[in-house]
């Protein structure tokens, strides 16, 4: 089997295991300016909210333990409460209270953002980390998140299950340490991929990658152990594969893929990629046909040194190539010591 | 063509490098922006490989480039610093041409300037130690007594009239800690100087000082609080915001795990202030100075571990009867094993004729030999605590002992003594393990007897026949040989031998003392050590008949 000892150190570099006590402190912190102020806020537009009644819970990836090192932490905590929508049907109001809430101190700045309230960490001036606080509200035994900036024309209360999708993501990843390790090897690839993207919608979302490597996870493992890299190359090329393709005069024009929620509100997780621009699909269709190629050549090269290379081309730096093999006949590297 | 001619053959078969400068024994040369020279001894030894200097680089922020400057200038126009491309031993240089030393140092240079940044940390952390000394305080000693546990805790610190520190962990005790010199301790507790063990749990980024890149607060900041993943378990994080600290000066020992190896390093971290905080707290707010200082792991769970030792002897128990020749050998070995707790029974006092095959030196001629024993054993170091008892052992005793040590070793020549002492152990029951060695008349063969008093066989199996009669020691290989033998004037012999057998025997018994541990359930068994080989006979001496093991019936 090869490159496993290079896969393990990988994981082991890439991997954030859980939350930094940093992040635990800051998180614990602004969780309870939540509990203590968010009821505050809404009363103060008469809304009446009880402290015991908000709900706090984890979303993403350190929920079902995919998180990979990136250049900003960015953590997803959940706020929920009970709300009739009907009476208080626009939910920018509701974040922007719940903006108020927490927007008290200078080590923090908050943000409406469209699926969230998002509270940035910075330090020298650079964002360092950001909790994303999506809000819900409790209705007729519904759920719903509350979507919209600010000022945004566009806003609703959009149907959700987000405890639903916790428990299928769990359910699917958990008890899987191979998928989990593949889906964090996927994560990896697309932030070196994507490095210098910026558009809204151009970057396939974590979620996405998620649900489709769960859908097309092939484990690998041999009597050496897991084989990490055949695992990748396969689920990589059963990803590609579910692409659908249209060619005009022999040109790719468009690649669309689609992974519906299998949850509430049901709907295509790569919908807004597709809306936005149909170059972000090629994009995407082309980057990771370039992963598959380089996987396959790996998986196909004889030299442990070579397969390196091409996993490098795919995971990025971080991947170590191991040392070429001296093939000469001749004895000249020898395994002593000194005998103190 | 002469050396110089060679070498730039070479480089200059390489793209990425252009020759700049040839000298009688170094050849000049560019490559990724800074200047290499290839050096070579002008003095031709097959044994001799060249190597590669890098010129007038002033960082450190590289791997395997050594901080130091060569003088190769007379004048020192110049600065020059090794680059290590090699690890000592790895190659046999006799084996290679000059040809191929300069292809396989060059091809060894143009990979370690293509490492990535994270081969690069792996490279500097495989050298952590390297760095860490060469930019530490080296004014004080620093020993460090850790257990196995990685844990983090508060140590004890001790220092002494010379200067030297000790940092100890819970549950470590030092054979030497009470001792006194002029009425007054040895080791005097330092509490102006409080000292911490936190083990690093991940240890990406952890890249240790160099000249131009000083640990700060930042540094330590990092380990114990990182912002992005944590460097250190969250018990370690909560027990660190629980120590209250009172002075402006801490000292910690980091350890981390580098290629499958443990490394401890220790900074003196000084605070602005000696006011009544946390640690942690401390850590976050207060650093005004790191100070890297040398320090030596040197606990004996570690010592063992850098020789391979079994590291399950370190907590055994080990009863020795018999502190003459082989007693002496024995416990000498079984403590560099890992056992660090003897308890020696023997009221025999060393004489002159002794000492060429006794571990104990001429300082203890004249007193008891299981006292100079403890000394000379605790000396090897602190972890060792030896109980000496200047008797012989008897019934009451051994049933006494018996319930506090996990092995029972004899190493008595009588006979006797030792089918009494089994027959006790046998009836009480012993629980732990029981291994007899003795050595033949005349001295040159001998056996060892591991025994499970659970299980069928004993000691007294050897001196029975098939009827259940007693017979002399049946495995003894030539019980009749005529012996030399020197009378001592009062009743008394010794055996002139040698001390060959000494050693075959204690080499014998080391591994069958691992294995009785590493395999507790195993069969008792029967080893005859010859000078020419050695003979498991596993359980051929287990005798139904036998008078005290054997079966009821059978008696």
């Amino acid at each position: 089997m090869k490159l496993k000892k290079q896969f393990k150190d990988f994981y082991d570099e890439i991997c954030i295991h859980e939350e930094s006590e940093d992040l635990k402190e800051k998180r614990d912190v602004l969780q309870k300016d939540i509990e203590d102020n968010f009821p505050d806020e809404m009363r103060a537009h008469g809304i009446e909210l009880k402290k015991s009644d908000i709900e706090i819970f984890d979303q993403g990836s350190y929920k079902y333990s995919t998180t990979i090192q990136a250049k900003v932490i960015d953590r997803d905590i959940a706020v929920m409460i009970p709300l009739d929508i009907e009476k208080y049907s626009d939910p920018r109001k509701i974040k922007g209270y719940l903006r108020d809430a927490v927007n008290h101190v200078a080590a923090r700045t908050v943000k409406i953002k469209e699926p969230c309230v998002n509270v940035s960490y910075y330090e020298n001036g650079e964002e360092w980390m950001h909790i994303d606080l999506p809000l819900y509200a409790k209705h007729n035994s519904k759920i719903y998140l509350a979507r919209g900036k600010e000022f945004a024309s566009q806003y609703s209360w959009e149907i959700a299950d987000p405890k639903g999708l916790n428990d299928d993501l769990c359910c699917r990843i958990n008890k899987n340490e191979q998928l989990r390790r593949v889906i964090r090897y996927i994560k990896k690839w697309r932030n070196d991929k994507y490095e210098n993207s910026t558009l809204d919608h151009e970057i396939p979302p974590s979620i996405g990658l998620t649900y489709l490597a769960c859908d097309c996870f092939v484990s690998s493992i041999t009597s050496e152990g897991d084989d990490d890299l055949t695992a990748l190359q396969k689920t990589m090329t059963n990803m590609k594969n579910k692409f659908q393709l249209t060619y005009v005069g022999g040109e790719l024009t468009k690649a669309d893929i689609t992974r519906y929620l299998p949850v509430e509100p049901f709907t295509d997780i790569f919908e807004k990629m597709k809306d936005a621009s149909d170059s972000y699909g090629i994009t995407f269709y082309n980057r990771l046909s370039t992963a598959v190629q380089n996987l396959a050549d790996a998986v196909n090269v004889e030299s442990e040194h070579d397969a390196g290379k091409y996993v490098k081309k795919v995971l990025g730096d971080q991947f170590k190539i191991p040392p070429k093999q001296t093939t000469s006949s001749s004895v000249k590297s020898k395994r002593e010591h000194g005998f103190g | 063509m002469d050396k110089t001619e060679i070498i730039s053959k070479i480089l200059d078969s390489y793209e990425e490098i252009t020759i700049t400068d040839e000298r009688e024994d170094i050849v000049f040369f560019e490559m990724k922006g800074k200047e290499y020279g290839c050096w070579y001894s002008k003095i031709d030894q097959d044994t001799s490989s060249p190597f590669i200097l890098v010129k007038n680089d002033t960082s450190y922020d590289y791997p395997h480039i050594l901080p130091t400057s060569i003088p190769v200038d007379k004048n020192l126009a110049n600065q020059y610093r090794y680059v290590c491309l090699d690890e000592n031993d790895s190659t046999v240089i006799f084996l290679q041409s000059f040809e191929e030393k300069i292809v396989g140092l060059i091809e060894k240079l143009i990979k370690l300037l293509s490492l990535s940044d994270i081969e690069k940390e792996e490279e500097f952390q495989k050298e952590f130690l390297f760095y860490w000394n060469e930019v530490a305080d080296c004014s004080g000693i620093f020993n460090v007594y850790l257990g196995q546990e990685r844990k983090f805790q508060r140590l004890n610190v001790y220092k002494n009239n010379n200067g030297k520190i000790r940092f100890v962990a819970n549950g470590i005790s030092l054979n030497d800690v009470d001792e006194e010199i002029n009425g007054k301790k040895k080791w005097k507790h330092l509490p102006e100087l409080p000292a911490f063990y936190i083990p690093i749990t991940d240890k990406r980024r952890i890249l240790p000082p160099t000249r131009d890149k000083k640990w700060t607060a930042e540094n330590i900041q990092m380990i114990v609080c990182g912002k992005k993943f944590n460097r250190i378990s969250h018990d370690s994080y909560i027990s660190l915001g629980k120590e209250k600290i009172k002075t402006n000066n801490v000292a910690i020992v980091f350890e981390m795990e580098v290629a499958g190896n443990y490394i401890d390093f220790t900074a003196i971290i000084r605070f602005k202030s000696a006011k009544n905080d946390t640690l942690l707290n401390k850590i976050r707010q207060e650093i005004i100075e790191v100070l890297p200082v040398v320090s030596r792991r040197v606990d004996y769970y570690y010592l063992c571990k850098q020789i391979g030792n079994e590291t399950s002897l370190l907590d055994k128990k080990v009863l020795l009867v018999g502190a003459g020749s082989l007693g002496s050998y024995i416990a000498k070995e079984i403590v560099k094993a890992g056992v660090k707790e003897i308890t020696i029974y023997d009221k025999e006092s060393l004489v002159d004729e002794n000492l060429l095959r006794h571990t104990v030196c001429d300082f203890w001629v004249g007193h008891s030999k299981a006292v100079g024993l403890k000394y000379e054993l605790e000396t090897i170091h602190p972890e060792i605590h030896i109980n000496a008892v200047n008797k012989n052992i008897d019934n009451n005793l051994l049933i006494s002992e018996i319930k506090k040590v996990d092995l029972v070793l004899f190493t008595v020549g009588s006979s006797d003594v030792q089918l009494e002492m089994n027959k006790v152990l046998k009836n009480k029951k012993c629980t732990a393990k029981v291994v007899y060695t003795w050595l033949e008349a005349g001295g040159e063969n001998s056996h060892v007897l591991v025994i499970d008093y659970s299980k069928k066989g004993c000691f007294q199996c050897l001196f029975t026949d098939r009827n259940g009669g007693l017979i002399n020691n049946k495995v003894n290989k030539n019980s009749d040989v005529e012996v030399y033998k020197i009378r001592n004037g009062c009743g008394g012999t010794r055996v002139a031998y040698g001390n060959a057998v000494l050693l075959r025997t204690t080499a014998v018994l080391l591994d069958v003392i691992r294995k009785v541990f590493e395999m507790p359930e195993s069969l008792n068994k029967l080893i005859d050590i010859t000078p020419i080989s050695v003979m498991d006979m596993e359980d051929m001496f287990v005798e139904r008949k036998c008078g005290c093991c054997g079966d009821e019936n059978n008696k």
